[in-house]
């Protein structure tokens, strides 16, 4: 028997993977409601999971394959829509890297595979990506190093039990709300809840300890907990683990002793007697769950490996509520690693669309919902672009043939939250345009090149990419359909069980600041973390919430400290000028706010024009997202 | 009043015999979660009269998440435009109103239907809607009705009123309707100890409510008094200020929020539909105007006016009760720590200056 | 169409009678338009169905809700007086709505839901000296107001405007300034922020102006609109002069959704402005409880 009107479904807007029910008569989505027994989500969503239906309401959909001919885009049938696509993409080259692959990281794992085998079997091309991806290298690199296999360590519920839980950096209520409210719930029955974060965010305020370092220094701080755990350990020999025995551990111990507390409390405003004082509970706590932001906004690697480092010098990763989370802010970014379509370091769709001189000839991209396209430009002048998404997108103007997506809901398919929790989502509602699937869309152009795959559904996909894709081996849809998923077995790898510090730096980070240009300028923190989402742009509610901000400040905002803004002689709204030390410039409302520091200035992700007239220019502060540090200065 | 008992089989009788005529919406527990929802009933034996309170407000059918209420078509070339209503009458039963929904739906009544003026979507969903409550036998997790006078029996408001006694079903007549379809069976007239027997139950389920919210009681209306006169520190608002995540849920999942959002969307064959989609005061674009004024703006302010909506005499006129009916729904879902009861707590603990 | 399904409690049934138009938007042509200052243009509309059009009455300092096919609907305030008056309304383009409704042409059809809203007080002023304060587009929901209380000048003692505006370019209503200018029975001053090259009148704030025309306390009444900076410091030169809070009146702006009392966009403290108000003095608005 089942209910009439409400069909389960996984949350597919961020990488936490709650549980909802959708409100359907199986042709429209009416509204949304919370899915209590769901493990992590537990009956909670968040503003975006509780407008999913005004998402799947939308009007703006692409709903039938088109063909640009003579510049506009018209109507055509599969049929041949996919035989052009496969008859152009023979003319290129995969392997002298003439196609590109840009997947997405909203993709279910049944289309992240098979994208996957159109590319490396039919294309011949090794030369991919996924949107969003940048941080999450670096996150499962580390973690690969450290665990043995590149995935989260533990689970997003051992929230719920921990004793201790570190937040590094991100601005969680705000990225992932659900994780924030669990972590805010387990500061509530007693857990200690730690925040390093440069700016006071809300989950700073939630935190039963905020340390408020200078930018650029979290890493160094993480490091410095560690010596302080160190020293805790040498004078207590009854807690004396056997952590000694790793590799790596004799270089990482000493480098973690040549940290110096007056440099340490120089660099990042925080004393080392402070960070001894936190090491206590830490040392006495049993169970430590440690998150931090990975992907667009995320952590750059040292500081990721000196968070994987204490995690192991803990000598409590074994416990069964301890774990070390890279949180995603997008739904499958985990699975579309699994799945294999990312880009490989040196080797990428990004650096090939970014280097003038590169092969790259055609790009066929899925979904890709940021509204700021990068290397726009080189796209544009491509020989063949196919584009394939459920919902319109800028993307479609650079596109020579476009494909329709079904939405989350409209199909079956696997998604693999932050946590490696592989869920199913089963379609809930007919697609009215009977648009084709992705890897049924893939699986077509393959046959039209002469490749001839033979899935029946996504099933019979997943039964595949099971077998071939490491700690998938044993889940089915069918299983995954009891309960509320499982996450990936992380001892398929086989070094699941080798556990390995990573090399560290102990570097004093300077600030790049000088009395010229005196402020750090840091990117994020903003009030809803959607940034150019195009999703989000296609919702009612939260895309009224978005654009409160821009309401208020329309040409978007820096914020600074009362204190600064006092010494600028600046109030709230008005306009100053903001100069980088490489010249770039803007014009830009100040915000006012009591959460920043002096000295340090934020600036949200979303102004189109400020990241691509302002940050572009900086090679590297968009990579590095949450850590890039810029040096200002600021004019009325 | 006139009372009868039905046994389980003539309320399931009674289930079939109305669908023939009726939409009838029940609770149903959803199998693989154990969820309950109170929805449309297909088959008559799904209906469970004794599964928990449902997860979503009944509110849900009168007043639905999103709706479209109008659609028309504008020919720039002729200048003309063409519309047409979207929502439409449908007789429903509400059959097992758990009481707090009900007391909900006469909260929505009265501000939708008894104002200034008439809201005709509402209007149109309730028009030929029959509701059948069914008493509490006992407390779920986090109720407290008790509180709020909207529980764990109904005393007015329905159509007909059940309740599970050891020997059949005690029904109550509320109303014409019920007086109507009482009148149309031969159902057994119950005896005077079943009433007493009715009480009994009640006040058994009372004795089970723990001991958190039938202490709140006498400190719900200090709260609502404290809250009308605006009595309370910045500093509380800002506590539970902190704690918002501004999601919605609260508001969504409230039997009586009936704040609501209009957008014209265009469609694909260049129609345009009026959407009607729920709304929460937490969100800091609700109250924002065109221009660049927000009168409200710190997320302690959107926080304050929802309780000022929930508990204050003032919005309670217009309700004819209290704005809040003690389901504790909001509990559930509030990823902070901020639903009704704890923000009670909250100022309670204000007031006594930290005890208790 | 125009139904408020017999509670018939609000303002418009109770004083005329006839139902506003509550839930379908009523079709109207826009007959004329016209550039106002920059930003705002000004829209006659008339209904084509003319039984609705004979049902229609508004009264000084109401509002309607105005639909912009395909791109939605805003509340805005109505200039027009109640009598022998062109059916119009003056609009800034601020939003996605507003600038839609800037695109439109003559013979573009809009629906109009309303009228809704309490209104400004006309009856209990009789025999009062009236003054009106506005500042910038704040003169669109005082026009009304004025030109019905020309239209009954014997039923007031000194009727007087200040009315001040960023520069020459900012004044509203033009023609009629010109026409108001003429009539002896109305005291009207004008000011500029700032000296302009041909330029004649007053320069400086509206608040400097209430010195200027001697504007008398006792037996008055204020109407004042305008952006929150003018709108205070006015009220701060009346208070200082010692008018009462209750003599002090204005209308208060907030983001409407339905118009009859339901969504709660519009809500303040504990009233509604679009059913309880949007008309209030200024001792109501003082205890409203929140950011005017």
């Amino acid at each position: 028997m089942q209910l009439m009107n409400y069909k389960t479904c996984v949350c597919n807007l961020c990488g936490t993977g709650c549980g909802q029910f959708l409100k359907t008569d199986g042709r429209q989505v009416f509204g949304v409601a919370p899915l209590i027994a769901h493990p992590v989500s537990k009956g909670k969503l968040c503003i975006r999971g509780w407008h999913a239906n005004e998402l799947l309401n939308t009007n703006e959909r692409i709903t039938q394959p088109m063909i640009r001919e003579n510049g506009q885009l018209r109507p055509a049938s599969y049929e041949e829509a996919i035989a052009l696509v496969a008859s152009r993409m023979q003319q290129f080259d995969g392997a002298k890297g003439e196609i590109g692959i840009l997947a997405s990281a909203r993709s279910s794992n049944e289309d992240g595979y098979t994208l996957g085998r159109l590319a490396h079997e039919v294309f011949g091309t090794r030369l991919q990506g996924i949107g969003a991806e940048a941080g999450h290298r670096k996150s499962m690199a580390s973690l690969e190093h450290a665990f043995g296999y590149p995935g989260a360590h533990g689970s997003l519920t051992s929230i719920d039990h921990a004793d201790y839980i570190l937040v590094v950096g991100t601005d969680i209520t705000r990225q992932n709300p659900i994780i924030g409210g669990n972590i805010h719930a387990a500061q509530r029955r007693g857990a200690r809840v730690v925040t390093l974060s440069s700016s006071r965010t809300q989950i700073a305020k939630l935190s039963t300890k905020h340390f408020q370092q200078k930018p650029g220094t979290k890493g160094l701080l993480v490091n410095a907990l560690a010596k302080a755990l160190l020293g805790i350990r040498t004078a207590n020999r009854e807690r004396k683990a056997n952590i000694d025995q790793m590799p790596g551990y004799s270089d990482y111990v000493a480098s973690l002793r040549s940290i110096s507390s007056v440099a340490l409390e120089r660099a990042s405003g925080i004393r080392y007697e402070e960070i001894e004082e936190e090491a206590k509970y830490l040392e006495q706590a049993k169970s430590i769950v440690i998150l931090f932001s990975s992907g667009i906004s995320g952590l750059d690697r040292p500081t990721i490996d000196a968070i994987t480092n204490l995690a192991l010098l803990t000598d409590r990763m074994d416990h069964e509520h301890s774990a070390v989370i890279p949180v995603a802010g997008i739904s499958n970014l985990q699975g579309s690693f699994d799945m294999g379509v990312s880009g490989e370091p040196g080797n990428s769709v990004f650096k090939a669309l970014a280097s003038p001189d590169s092969a790259i000839r055609a790009l066929f991209v899925i979904d890709h919902d940021d509204g700021i396209i990068r290397d726009r430009e080189r796209i544009a002048s491509l020989d063949f672009v196919v584009y394939s998404c459920a919902y319109k997108s800028a993307f479609m103007d650079l596109a020579h043939v476009v494909f329709p997506l079904p939405a989350f809901n409209e199909t079956d398919g696997t998604y693999t939250a932050s946590d490696r929790r592989v869920q199913i989502t089963r379609k809930n509602v007919d697609n009215p345009h009977k648009v084709l699937p992705g890897w049924a869309l893939f699986q077509k152009i393959a046959a039209a090149a002469g490749h001839q795959w033979g899935y029946a559904n996504a099933a019979d996909v997943f039964i595949e990419l099971a077998n071939n894709t490491p700690g998938y081996a044993g889940l089915s849809h069918q299983q995954l359909s009891q309960g509320f998923g499982q996450h990936w077995n992380p001892q398929a790898f086989p070094n699941s069980r080798r556990r390995k510090f990573n090399a560290i730096n102990i570097e004093y980070w300077e600030s790049p600041t000088t009395p010229e240009f005196p402020f750090a300028l840091m990117i994020g923190k903003a009030q809803h973390y959607w940034h150019q989402n195009n999703l989000m742009r296609k919702t009612i509610v939260p895309r009224r919430e978005y654009d409160q901000t821009l309401w208020l400040y329309p040409h978007g905002y820096i914020e600074i400290s009362p204190d600064d803004a006092t010494r600028l002689k600046v109030k709230d709204k008005w306009l100053v000028n903001v100069r980088s030390s490489i010249g770039t410039h803007m014009k830009i409302a100040v915000k006012i706010s009591p959460d920043v520091q002096s000295g340090t200035a934020y600036i949200p992700y979303f102004i189109k024009n400020m990241i691509s007239d302002f940050l572009l220019p900086y090679e590297n502060a968009y990579a590095a997202g949450e850590e890039s540090v810029i040096p200002i200065q600021i004019q009325e | 009043m006139s009372m009868y008992i039905l046994s389980s089989d003539e309320i399931s009788q009674l289930v079939t015999e109305l669908q023939a005529s009726y939409a009838v919406y029940g609770p149903q527990v959803e199998p693989q979660t154990r969820q309950v929802f109170f929805d449309l009933i297909n088959d008559a034996t799904a209906l469970d009269l004794e599964a928990p309170i449902p997860s979503m407000p009944v509110k849900e059918i009168l007043f639905p998440q999103m709706e479209r209420i109008l659609k028309y078509k504008y020919d720039a070339e002729t200048q003309s435009v063409e519309m047409a209503r979207q929502y439409f009458e449908q007789p429903k039963v509400l059959f097992g109103l758990r009481p707090c929904d009900l007391a909900g739906i006469q909260a929505l009544d009265r501000f939708f239907l008894g104002q200034e003026f008439v809201d005709d979507v509402y209007l149109t969903h309730r028009r030929q809607c029959l509701l059948i409550s069914n008493t509490c036998l006992h407390p779920f997790p986090q109720c407290f009705c008790v509180c709020t006078h909207s529980g764990p029996d109904a005393d007015e408001g329905f159509d007909l009123d059940l309740t599970k006694l050891a020997d059949g079903y005690l029904v109550k007549v509320g109303s014409e309707k019920g007086r109507a379809l009482a009148d149309a069976h031969n159902w057994t007239p119950a005896k005077p100890q079943q009433l007493s027997e009715q009480k009994a139950v009640v006040d058994k389920c009372i004795d089970l409510f723990p001991d958190m919210a039938t202490d709140n009681k006498a400190w719900v209306s200090r709260v609502m008094n404290r809250i009308t006169t605006g009595f309370i520190k910045s500093e509380t608002w800002e506590y539970i200020g902190d704690q918002c995540l501004e999601c919605g849920a609260c508001s969504f999942v409230c039997p009586t929020c009936s704040c609501f959002n209009i957008e014209d969307a265009q469609t694909e064959c260049g129609e345009c539909e009026r959407l009607r989609t729920r709304d929460s005061c937490s969100f800091e674009g609700y109250a924002r105007m065109a221009g660049d004024h927000n009168p409200r703006q710190p997320v302690e302010d959107r926080r304050n006016k929802r309780f000022f909506c929930k508990l204050s005499y003032s919005q309670s006129k217009k309700y004819l009760r209290p704005g809040c009916v003690g389901c504790g729904r909001c509990q559930w879902v509030c990823p902070g720590d901020i639903g009704l009861p704890n923000v009670v707590q909250y100022i309670r603990r204000e007031i006594t200056g930290g005890e208790a | 169409m125009s139904n408020c399904h017999g509670n018939h409690e609000h303002g418009n049934c109770k004083t005329t009678g006839l139902c506003p138009i509550v839930t379908f938007p009523e079709v109207v042509n826009i007959d004329e338009i016209r550039d106002e200052i920059p930003e705002v243009k000004t829209f006659y509309l008339s209904f084509p169905n003319k039984d609705v059009e004979r049902e229609f009455r508004i009264r000084s300092g109401q509002f309607i809700m105005c639909t912009v096919f395909g791109a939605g609907e805003f509340a805005v305030s109505l200039p027009p007086s109640p009598e022998n008056d062109r059916f119009h309304i003056s609009v800034r383009a601020v939003g996605k709505v507003t600038h839609a409704l800037h695109a439109l042409k003559p013979g573009d059809k809009l629906g109009v839901r309303g009228p809704f809203g309490n209104g400004f007080p006309f009856d209990e002023i009789k025999g009062k000296n009236i003054i009106y304060v506005a500042g910038g587009i704040g003169l669109i929901p005082l026009r009304s107001s004025i030109v019905h209380a020309l239209q009954h000048r014997e039923d007031f003692g000194r009727i007087i405007l200040l009315y001040g505006a960023r520069s020459s370019k900012d004044l509203m209503y033009q023609p009629d300034i010109k026409v108001w200018q003429e009539n002896a029975g109305f005291e009207t001053f004008i000011t500029i922020d700032r000296a302009e090259e041909g330029w004649h009148g007053e320069t400086g704030y509206v608040n400097q102006l209430i010195e200027k025309a001697k504007v008398p306390v006792d037996n008055s009444v204020a109407f004042v609109c305008g952006p929150p900076v003018m709108f205070n410091s006015v009220i701060g030169e009346f208070l200082k002069r010692g008018m009462s809070e209750d003599a002090i009146i204005s209308t208060l702006e907030r983001q409407m959704k339905c118009g009859i009392g339901k969504c709660q966009h519009c809500a303040v403290g504990r009233t509604l402005v679009c059913t309880d108000g949007p008309v209030y003095t200024y001792r109501q608005i003082k205890t409203l409880g929140e950011q005017i």
